[in-house]
């Protein structure tokens, strides 16, 4: 049985969850690998979050906030535009690679868009394998 | 406003770590990191970050307290001292033992076996270093000359390869660990013992021998004899530097090692390997702990672990020897000051010729001539009893069994900190002062001897261990052989008559941070970190090997009983935990006890992680609750010891070594049940 | 005035005898304790004439001053965090505090975190080369310099040499380089700190540029520091020259060498993280952190750790109470939530039971971070931490890919 990536899925209120119900109610057909969590603003999303999907058995972590210029709190994305990458940083220097961690911005007409992107990330986290491959999931995980 | 870091060593273990206290206005605010210590160099295990709480806890005892009508109340000093010294009185020196602490400074020992010997004239007195180090005196000393650390922490890292014997140094000694890591980056080999797949198993050990409990003298002569069939033991040091080879080479003919393969558990590979890492490496280390020595073959154990080094010709060495590793702040110093039933101070053996030098030494007559009691004998024996900082409710096998005696006795007099588990059935207890409430020497585990002072007053009445001993010393008419007014006085009486210290002082002691290892016989001996450079301590200077018979446990497990239950510690608790659980950054850690159960086992009874189970033993039974994880083999219970609820000794099983009167409560036989 | 630059030294003949470099800090100290400017001054003592154990010490009385003189360069406490838990933060009481740089800048990220009160603070910024981890200290006076470690008295680094005084006066050198291969000099975090002249202090005073040993160069560094050095020449503590632009010259030279040195030894240290493969490196993390025994040395010593409530606690229910190893999310979040503000002050790493590489870990990923953010921790108290801003280049970003 080939692996099935879990990949948990941090939306904004605003944006990007209207896009990623947009994708659902146009009937789109796409990899059923994302659970989505539904905050308030990408700016909410504390790495420690991400961290906390890993240990819970996440194998990607996909956060989706509105365009830059288009934030429903003005610079809430902004936040999470240099939040992301400083975790990606984090991630990658203990060996865990950093496209597990996404971010992505999703407007609210973007259906097909958050659609494709949940695919290929899929894709791309079936390659990279479980998160937990390398320390055999028990400790430390 | 006065912020005052002031350094002293941290109350828990027997490394010896250095500490500042942050002190303001008399009152110790926290505490900071002490870089220049040679022992941690400004580290600190989980303990020793949070070594000061405990002092300042709510429930410290305060008040002398007498029991009257059933209840412990509140006197007087005059009135409890003057009961106790009458009391006392009454009692035959056979009837009378007394049970010293293994956190009491050299001063309070010193004077508390004093008191036992010209008081009340008899060798009963003891302390809890029985119960996990007496094999190192019983194996030991006929081996090598000395039960005491032979190497000192610093130069453990000069070791290439490391034998942990049934200690789990991740949890037990993280201190020690740092040594063995810097040892490892510098390919060093490290090879465990335990039953357990404990975090030293995974994250430290290249070897991981996990045998089955009990088995290890079994384990040892295995590889000693792949040693002696591979030609690797040290023909040249068994030849020069020890005595009695042939007998232990002919016991070991007669090693059969399939056989052991199968009563070890341990696949013969992974022994040779074990074996052969040791014997080919230029400096081994045996550091061991309670995992060897507490079976009821303890002695035994520890024999074989020193046949070991001295086939290997890994003694005598720094950073090597077999080094047992003592867990209290005092539990050196307390054997040191001869709190032991068989030894007067500096581990002169009781017997006429030393009870005549310290009549000498003391001015007195009549001193007692014949061993006394060890530990538990004396408690289930003598009927008048005074125990200072310990508690044999929590820490003695078959505890239920304890507690029938106990309720029996005449009179017992507990001298501790707070109330613990045999506080509740004393007749008088007494307030002690703790570590920095007072002025005083300890000596840890590389026979490191360094000084704590006095940093702030004791809690309400509370006084140190020492002037409670002498007063009591003074009613029972000995003022003049207890004329004490300071710890000072009493270490300079301990430097005239205890050889290893007599060049130790206060003022060199509070001139050397770290401390100075003894032996030092002289003012301007630098001390001695390592021993027997150039003989061993033996009469004829030689190692001598001691052939031993492997036995399997007293108690393995049957229908009744299917699983081997085992006992030990956790990093964030310290032995009954009577100073962690009261200690919140510690005591937030882990809460309760707790049994770890293997996953299949667990499976197989309907066991659920955190599930409440039922443990139960031919002794007794307590409630706990389940760890499911694979840190414990199938068919293996462990129990950590910190908690009175779920008291491990209520389970274990007092099969005492013969020689050693330590006991086996590393294995015993248990069944488990999720509780209904 | 922000800006100027003096050559210095005390007025004062017994601390012109007692104190190194003329001893102007310690005058500047004197007075600001005897000039009211502050209610305590926050220094460095050997703790009973200990070189090794420097303790801070809090002095209210002038005449306890000259008690704090000479650099200890063996030792290495932590002022920001006496600061935070022990005067709450300078919240209502004016000190005077000696800083080095990394002093300064913890307490900098401090202040921008609102927990230490930066306008009661005046800070005396000392510059520096280096300081030694004490205990391997005492150990290679008498392995290398083969000298009782309690005879020493003064050292100095100077040009990539370690030279230190006896008490008998003679003097021993020997190369920093030469040291440091056998595991000994410079603690690993100083020897590849770039800031060696606390500009973010109120002055920096220091040898280099000085005209001789009996002099200390003082850069004033902010207006408080302006106005602090007139206070102080007006009183009659210090006396000042002009220095020559010889003088300038000679320590902006000395600066750009020693941060030369230190970007070779940043490379050399970070060198083999970034030569690992991912599996690598997650092996290598994995076995470092496996030693980890959850002491909370780390977190206690570092100075952008700062939260009353920490998440790491075994209360809060993130990692797992009770267990060692702590699981690996214990410093993935240390690391997450300080790497972007690390000073480099190396704190952590000495304390860490298991000599983990710590702060090698951190500052690594916080010079990655200070390419992507334009944030150099410490240096600009005006400067928001880099997760709490947004700058107007950012506004115009489209991607999110964030590239300033």
């Amino acid at each position: 049985m080939s692996f099935e990536p879990k990949i948990l899925g941090i939306s904004c209120n605003w944006c990007s969850y209207a896009g990623a119900d947009l994708a659902g109610t146009s009937r789109k057909k796409y990899s059923p690998n994302v659970r989505i969590v539904r905050v308030m603003c990408s700016g909410r999303v504390d790495p420690i979050f991400i961290l906390k999907a890993f240990k819970a058995g996440a194998d990607g972590v996909l956060v989706c906030g509105c365009h830059p210029g288009e934030c429903h709190y003005a610079e809430g994305n902004y936040k999470a535009a240099r939040r992301i990458p400083l975790l990606k940083k984090m991630l990658s220097q203990l060996g865990v690679e950093d496209e597990r961690v996404r971010l992505e911005w999703v407007s609210a007409s973007e259906g097909d868009r958050f659609a494709s992107i949940v695919d290929e990330m899929t894709e791309q986290i079936r390659r990279l394998g479980p998160f937990s491959r390398n320390n055999g999931g028990s400790e430390n995980g | 406003m006065s912020i005052e870091y002031v350094p002293t060593i941290c109350p828990y273990c027997s490394c010896g770590c250095g500490i500042h206290l942050v002190v303001k206005d008399g009152r110790i605010i926290g505490q900071e990191p002490w870089k220049e210590h040679p022992v941690n160099e400004g580290s600190n295990c989980p303990k020793g970050k949070n070594a000061y709480h405990y002092i300042y806890s709510k429930d410290r005892l305060k008040m002398p307290l007498v029991r009257k009508n059933g209840e412990l109340q509140e006197t007087s000093w005059e009135e409890a001292l003057d009961l106790v010294a009458s009391k006392l009185k009454e009692a035959t020196p056979e009837d009378f033992g007394f049970i010293a602490s293994c956190r009491s400074s050299n001063e309070d020992a010193y004077v508390m076996q004093k008191f036992t010997r010209v008081v009340v004239g008899t060798n009963n007195v003891e302390y809890c270093g029985r119960l996990c180090h007496s094999p190192a005196a019983t194996a030991l000393i006929p081996a090598m000359g000395s039960g005491a650390m032979q190497t000192s922490q610093p130069e453990i890292e000069l070791a290439d390869c490391f034998f942990l014997a049934g200690v789990n140094i991740n949890e037990t000694f993280p201190m020690v660990m740092r040594r063995v890591l810097r040892a490892k980056a510098r390919g060093a080999k490290v090879i465990y013992t335990d039953p357990r797949k404990t975090a030293t198993a995974r994250y430290l050990a290249d070897i991981h021998l996990q045998l089955r409990s009990g088995t290890d003298a079994a384990l040892i002569d295995a590889m000693m004899r792949i040693i002696l069939d591979e030609g690797l033991e040290d023909k040249e040091f068994i030849a020069s530097k020890t005595a009695g080879f042939d007998e232990l080479r002919d016991s070991l003919s007669k090693v059969d090692l399939k056989e052991a393969e199968k009563i070890t558990g341990v696949p013969l590979e992974k022994i040779r390997e074990a074996a052969i890492t040791y014997a080919k490496a230029e400096r081994g280390c045996i550091l061991y702990d309670q995992g060897i020595s507490q079976h009821y073959v303890g002695t035994d154990n520890v024999r074989n672990h020193a046949n070991l080094a001295l086939l290997c010709g890994h003694a005598g060495k720094p950073g090597s020897g077999i080094n047992s590793m003592r867990g209290q702040i005092n539990g050196e110093g307390g054997g040191d000051m001869g709190c032991l039933c068989v030894f007067y101070p500096g581990f002169k053996r009781v017997d006429e010729e030393s009870a005549k030098f310290f009549e000498e030494a003391w001015g007195v007559t009549n001193l007692p001539t014949k061993p006394g009691f060890t530990y538990i004998d004396m408690l289930y024996k003598c009927p008048y009893l005074y125990i200072v900082g310990a508690d044999p409710m929590m820490v003695v096998p078959d505890v239920n069994n304890l507690k029938k005696a106990l309720e029996k006795a005449n009179f017992i007099v507990v001298q501790d900190i707070f109330p613990t588990e045999i506080s509740k059935l004393a007749h008088v207890v007494l307030p002690a002062a703790t570590w920095v409430e007072r002025e005083a020497t300890h000596t840890w585990i590389d026979r490191r001897v360094q000084k704590i002072n006095k940093v702030v007053d004791p809690p309400g009445e509370a006084k140190p261990d020492w002037w409670i001993i002498c007063q009591l010393a003074e009613r029972m008419g000995y003022k003049d052989k207890f004329n004490f007014t300071s710890s000072g006085d009493i270490f300079e009486e301990v430097r005239s008559c205890v050889p290893q210290y007599k060049g130790i002082t206060y003022e060199r002691l509070a001139k050397t941070i770290g401390g100075i290892h003894w032996p030092c016989p002289a003012e301007d001996h630098p001390g001695t970190p390592t021993m027997f450079l150039e003989k061993f301590g033996t009469p004829d200077g030689l190692g001598h090997f001691q052939a031993v018979e492997y036995k399997p446990p007293a108690e393995v497990p049957d229908e009744e009983y299917p699983y081997f239950l085992t006992t030990g510690r956790s990093i964030f608790h310290y032995h009954t935990g009577a100073m962690t659980r009261r200690t919140p950054k510690l005591n937030d850690e882990i809460s309760q006890g707790f049994v770890e159960v293997n996953p299949e086992d667990a499976n197989k009874v309907g066991v659920k992680d955190k599930d409440v189970v039922t443990l139960k033993t031919r002794r007794g039974s307590i409630e706990a609750e389940a760890k499911v994880t694979d840190e414990v083999p199938p068919g293996l219970l462990f129990v950590p010891l910190h908690f009175p609820d779920s008291c491990a000794n209520v389970l274990t099983i007092s099969a005492l070594d013969p020689s050693a009167k330590c006991a086996e409560t590393k294995v015993c036989a248990a069944n488990m049940e999720v509780k209904r | 005035m922000k800006g100027d630059m003096h050559i210095a030294r005390s007025s004062d003949k017994e601390i012109l005898e007692k104190a190194e470099h003329g001893g102007a800090v310690t005058s500047l100290l004197k007075f600001a304790l005897e000039g009211k400017r502050v209610d305590a001054v926050l220094a460095v003592k050997a703790r009973d004439g200990d070189r090794y154990d420097g303790i801070p010490v809090l002095i209210t009385n002038p005449e306890e001053i000259i008690e704090t003189t000479g650099s200890l360069h063996c030792t290495s406490p932590n002022i920001a965090r006496f600061l935070t838990e022990y005067l709450d933060g300078a919240s209502n009481l004016k000190i005077a505090v000696v800083v080095k740089p990394c002093d300064a800048k913890a307490i900098i990220e401090l202040a921008k975190r609102t927990q230490i009160n930066l306008d009661n603070l005046l800070l005396i910024g000392l510059n520096c080369t280096g300081t030694l981890p004490s205990a391997k200290a005492k150990t290679m006076m008498k392995e290398e310099f083969e000298v009782d470690p309690t005879d020493v008295v003064a050292e100095d680094i100077e040009d990539n040499k370690l030279t230190i005084r006896l008490n008998d006066g003679t003097e021993k050198e020997k190369g920093l380089a030469e040291l440091e291969g056998r595991g000994y000099g410079r603690r690993e975090n100083c020897r590849r700190c770039e800031t060696n002249i606390p500009v973010m202090a109120d002055i920096a005073c220091g040898k280099w540029g000085a005209t001789d040993k009996k002099t200390t160069f003082i850069e004033v560094c902010s207006e408080k520091g302006a106005d602090f050095i007139s206070a102080a020449i007006e009183a009659g503590h210090i006396t000042v020259e002009q220095p020559s632009s010889d003088a300038i010259e000679t320590r902006k030279k000395k600066d750009e060498a020693a941060r030369e040195l230190a970007q070779q030894w940043q490379e050399k240290d970070f060198a083999s993280f970034k030569e690992m493969s991912a599996d690598e490196r997650f092996n290598y993390w994995f076995d470092q952190f496996s030693h980890c025994i959850k002491c909370y040395g780390c977190r206690d010593a570092c100075p952008i750790c700062y939260c009353k409530d920490c998440y790491l606690e075994a209360d809060r229910g993130l990692v797992a109470a009770g267990e060692v190893p702590p699981s690996i999310m214990f410093p993935m979040i240390r690391a997450t939530h300080v790497m972007d503000s690390c000073v480099n002050c190396g704190q952590c790493q000495d304390v860490c039971p298991m000599e983990l590489p710590l702060s090698r870990l951190i500052f690594m990923l916080n010079r990655e971070l200070a390419g992507i953010f334009n944030y150099e921790p410490g240096m600009d108290i005006n400067a928001l931490p880099p997760l709490r801003t947004v700058t107007d280049a950012e506004l115009a970003v489209e991607g999110v890919e964030l590239t300033l």
